[in-house]
Order: structure tokens, then C-alpha cells, then sequence
């Protein structure tokens, strides 16, 4: 079932286009990252994927519903955090959660569930200003949950967490998504995606460079280490390769993105040219490896993956 | 569930642990009684001084508590709304699954709610504090015709206060800038309306429609006197003013002035980006 269907969805503040045209689709079951350096646009289009903000073209579909008031009802299923958790300061963590389960007209037998599944039953008396970053951010993730609904929204959950708190959120996002709910989460921290999500979708300047899942996004390519007595000559025999992508010399040696994953090949062809390899290994391309070819200006040419 | 018992639940649970909620209730409660108290004092102490007395001094009443009340219940109902804004519980409210149109309204009890306890609160206190003023200071029936006709207005005024600092509490985005509007608009308005008295022509009767003017016109005594409204009118027609509303042309605008201020606010939040 398609849970979120984005089409062509626009933002404009004056002459700022922040969302610019942008489609993507985040099926039941998923667990979706939404990356991007910060002003790129995440914020913006949860704000309209959640009503609180008009977009100025394009259209939202929840639940594979699209009329105003259906969306309204379909809205209902989806629990979600945005930017800073925001809540009553001067309500315990307890009344601030009585609020979201009145508002979602849930019993409040959900409120201690919801508590106790963020770790935070033994401090649900306190008022909300005395909680630290961390259980303001966890409060904020009890408060999506009240209500069982089936898509959870998260923006940059694990933002001003240090790593023990990090890991806490990973670990409730991980327990979300073993009850097969479907997540949404927008963020920076690419480690954190890359541990939790099975898609993701990078955005840009408002514009999404890339969706797709995970394993296809960073499978894609294989990247290989080469290290020879002469590098320059390495360098100009691996660009030369046929099968090469793109070829880039860092500090472990010349590295080669390959279409083919053959590595074999490759040590045959640089033989050919008398370049003669000290060093060969294969290295996984990580998330930030995409992502910083993609927003730093990399000239990879990749279309929607499935 | 009732919609409207829903949203007053939230609501109720949002305010009953806001200091400033209380601390407006309570020096309202506190002004009434001090007020009252030490008029059935000097009594006690000076028995030619006239006591508190029911039915006989409701305007007396009405006067002290619709004063009081007056800065008490903008500041108390800005404050309880804006910070919604600076908060972003607004939004969250809404990501939470409110409507606007149940989010609004929800604001809209906040103001029926402190009018409606400041209403109370005149009568209450009044109730109370006048048995002190010795025998025969509280004699049934208590409700005398001025009181029947006057209270329902001093509701209604309650009720146009609180709608103006709703408006301003929805409108501006920190607590501060609608303190800073609904003091500007108590203010500012005066001075308009002494400028456009001096400016002649048709403005000096203008000035007598505008928002404050008709609704303090709602607690004056002239407005519940004929004998004072024409002694007051006489006076301000020899100094080439504009005579006095009517207390029908006062209410009839108040309900205009509500329904213009929610209207607007409406359709600045309905379109506005939270």
C-alpha cells in the first residue's frame, strides 16, 4: 500500500523556491530516510505532508487518499514530531501527552504505554522544562506513538543528541519499525539513516537528487582502492579503464568508482598498460559517500532507483 | 465524544496548571473584594457612610469589576493564547491531529471562559461582600431591573475584550509583540479618537463607533440612566462633540465588532503557515 504519494509538490517564500517540484512515494512497511544538508528543504515539505504549511503546487496523497477532507481523516493514522519537540513547558511530561491523547481521542491507557516504551515512566511527573534534550526528544517520539497510528513522521529526531541518545532513538525507531509500522524520518546524520532506514530519498535545494532504497542507492558501485609505485601513472591508466566511472586520488590511493564490479578485469587491463598494482581492495560505498557526491556538486548521473 | 466537551477538555488541561490563569481570577477576585471591603470598613467604622448595598448599588458594581476586569482579562486571555504561538504547541496541536477549525475554536472557549468567570466573579464577590455592610445591605429580590439589564451587557462587554485579545493573541507570533498589540490598541485608540474630535467634520461622530468607545459604552452608567445620558449629552453637545451612542446602537456594534475580529482572525489563520 502506498502510504505517502508526493507529486510535483511546491514551496515558495517570495522569490525562494524551498521545495521545488518534488515527487517522491514511501510505501507500508518502509522505513524512509529524507536527507539533506540543513535549509534544503526537509522541514518544509513534512510541514506539508502534516497540513501546517500550504504548498504552492503539487499534491499530497496519505493513505492513497487525496481529497481535502479524506486527507484530513487519513492524517489521523500518522503520529509525527517537527523540528523541535514542542510541548506545554509547564506540563509534566504525563498532562503534555493527556493533551496529544485527548486531541487523538485515545484512551489514556495509551499515555504510560507509550512512556514506558521511550523509557520514560519514571520521570513522567516532572514538568517538561526540567527535561533534558534527549527526553524531550524521546517525549516527543511517545507523543507520535499515542494512538498506534500507522505512519510515523519524525524530523530530525536524533538532532543535539550525543550518542548514547542517538542510539536510544535508533533503538525506538528500530522498534517501531519491527511492529511494521511505516517511518518517515527527515536528517542530516547519515550514520543514523543508514543504520535504521531501508529507503531513502536525497534532497537538495529543495530538489531531490536521488530516491530509492538503501541497498540499491549504495550498492550501485563498486569502488576500488589502488596503490602502485607510481601513482600519476596508476591515475592516468585507471582513467583510461572503460569500465571506470569516475577515478579520484584521496590519501588511501587512486580511487575508482566502477560500473563493473570486476576486479579482475580491471588488475588485467592497468597490467596491460605496465602499471602494476601493490594494493588492491575493494571498498563499500557508504551513504555519505552518495550523499556528498550528490550535494557537494558530484556529477554522478543517477535517476530514480527502485 | 461532544466536540465541544473535547476541546474544552484540552483547553481545561492546558490552563488549569497556567499560573497566569489563576494569578488574572484571582487579583480580579482579590480588586472586587478590597474595592467592596473597604466601602462596608469605612461603614462599619463611620456608620454615615453609606455601605455596599444589593440591589441598590449593582452599578457600583458593575463599574469596580468591569474596570478591574478590563486590562485583567486582555492580558490573561493574550497571554494564555500567544504563547501558544511562541510555544509552536499550536502546530503541534495540529500535527496532533486538531483541525484549525477545532484548534480556533478551542481558543474561542478560552475567551468564553474567562469572560464568563469575571461575569461570575462581579456577581459572586458582589453576593458576598454586601451582607457585610449590616442588616438590610442584601435584600431579595436581589436582581433589580437595572441589574437584569445591565448584566447581560457587562457579559457582552466581557465577551468584546476577550475577542480583541484573542485576536491579537492569535495574530502576533510571541507573547510579548500581543501584549505590546492589545495595549497599543487599549491605548492608541483615545488618541484617535481625540484627533479625530478636534479634526471636525464627520470624524468627531466616527469616533464614537470606534471599538473601545462602543464597548465601554455597554458599562456606562448613562447608557442605564436616562437622566444621567441626557445630563451627560447636554454637556457634550455644548462643547460641540458628538452625543453619546445608544445603549442599542452599543450592542448592536459590539456583536459586529466580535463577529468583524473572529472573521478576520479566521482568515488570517486559516491561510497562515504555522
Amino acid at each position: 500500500m502506498n502510504v505517502i504519494q508526493v507529486n510535483d509538490l511546491t514551496k515558495k517564500y517570495g522569490r525562494l523556491t524551498a521545495v521545488d517540484r518534488i515527487s517522491f512515494s514511501v510505501d507500508a512497511g518502509q522505513v524512509f530516510g529524507f536527507l539533506g544538508p540543513n535549509g534544503s528543504g526537509k522541514t518544509t515539505t513534512i510541514g506539508m505532508l502534516l497540513e501546517i504549511i500550504s504548498p504552492d503546487g503539487g499534491d499530497i496523497r496519505m493513505f492513497e487518499q487525496y481529497d481535502r477532507g479524506q486527507l484530513h481523516h487519513a492524517r489521523k493514522r500518522v503520529g509525527a514530531t517537527l523540528e523541535t519537540p514542542n510541548f506545554y513547558p509547564y506540563l509534566s511530561g504525563r498532562e503534555n501527552l493527556r493533551v496529544v491523547a485527548r486531541i487523538k481521542e485515545v484512551d489514556e491507557r495509551a499515555i504510560a504505554a507509550a512512556l514506558d516504551a521511550v523509557g520514560l515512566a519514571t520521570r513522567a511527573g516532572d514538568a517538561f522544562s526540567r527535561y533534558s534534550l534527549g527526553m524531550k526528544q524521546r517525549l516527543a517520539i511517545a507523543g507520535a506513538m499515542i494512538g498506534n497510528p500507522d505512519l510515523v513522521i519524525l524530523d530530525e529526531p536524533a538532532n543535539g543528541l550525543d550518542p548514547a541518545g542517538m542510539r536510544e532513538i535508533r533503538d525506538i525507531i528500530k522498534g517501531l519499525a519491527a511492529q511494521g509500522k511505516t517511518i518517515f524520518v527527515s536528517s542530516h546524520l547519515l550514520h543514523e539513516v543508514e543504520q535504521t532506514c531501508t529507503h531513502v530519498a536525497i534532497i537538495k535545494k529543495g530538489r531531490i537528487l536521488m530516491q530509492g532504497s538503501l541497498a540499491s542507492l549504495i550498492g550501485g558501485h563498486t569502488i576500488a582502492v589502488l596503490r602502485a609505485d607510481d601513482m600519476e601513472r596508476l591515475r592516468t591508466a585507471a582513467a583510461s579503464y572503460a569500465g571506470a566511472a569516475s577515478v579520484d586520488v584521496d590519501k588511501e590511493g587512486v580511487i575508482v568508482d566502477l560500473a563493473d564490479p570486476n576486479l579482475a578485469t580491471l588488475n588485467e587491463y592497468l597490467s596491460s598498460q605496465g602499471v602494476f598494482l601493490s594494493y588492491l581492495a575493494p571498498r563499500k560505498q557508504s551513504l555519505e559517500d552518495v550523499f556528498m557526491e550528490l550535494t557537494q556538486g558530484g556529477n554522478r548521473n543517477v535517476g530514480a532507483a527502485a | 465524544m461532544n466536540i465541544i466537551r473535547k476541546l474544552f477538555s484540552i483547553e481545561w488541561i492546558k490552563i488549569r496548571r497556567r499560573s497566569v490563569f489563576w494569578v488574572v481570577v484571582g487579583v480580579h477576585i482579590m480588586l472586587l473584594a478590597v474595592s467592596l471591603g473597604i466601602q462596608q470598613y469605612m461603614h462599619a467604622v463611620k456608620p454615615t457612610n453609606s455601605p455596599f448595598q444589593l440591589p441598590a448599588d449593582w452599578m457600583i458594581l458593575i463599574q469596580i469589576g468591569s474596570q478591574a476586569g478590563m486590562l485583567l482579562l486582555l492580558i490573561g486571555v493574550t497571554l494564555l493564547i500567544a504563547s501558544e504561538t511562541a510555544w509552536r504547541t499550536q502546530r503541534q496541536n495540529v500535527i496532533d491531529g486538531l483541525s484549525r477549525g477545532e484548534y480556533f475554536a478551542g481558543k474561542i472557549l478560552i475567551v468564553l471562559l474567562l469572560a464568563g468567570i469575571f461575569w461570575v466573579d462581579i456577581i459572586v464577590v458582589g453576593l458576598i461582600i454586601a451582607p457585610f455592610g449590616g442588616e438590610g445591605s442584601l435584600t431579595w429580590p436581589v436582581l433589580s431591573p437595572i441589574a437584569q439589564q445591565m448584566l447581560p451587557n457587562v457579559l457582552l462587554y466581557l465577551l468584546a475584550l476577550g475577542v480583541t485579545a484573542f485576536m491579537c493573541g492569535m495574530l502576533a507570533s510571541t507573547s510579548g509583540a500581543a501584549l505590546g498589540m492589545i495595549l497599543a490598541f487599549v491605548m492608541i485608540q483615545p488618541l484617535i479618537s481625540g484627533v479625530m474630535i478636534a479634526r471636525g467634520g464627520y470624524l468627531p461622530v466616527i469616533s464614537r463607533y470606534l471599538p473601545m468607545d462602543v464597548f465601554s459604552n455597554l458599562v456606562s452608567v448613562g447608557s442605564y440612566d436616562a437622566e444621567r445620558l441626557a445630563l451627560m449629552n447636554e454637556r457634550i453637545l455644548s462643547r460641540k462633540m458628538p452625543a453619546l451612542l445608544s445603549l442599542h446602537t452599543s450592542q448592536l456594534f459590539t456583536v459586529i465588532y466580535i463577529a468583524v475580529f473572529i472573521g478576520f482572525t479566521w482568515f488570517i489563520f486559516r491561510k497562515r503557515d504555522l
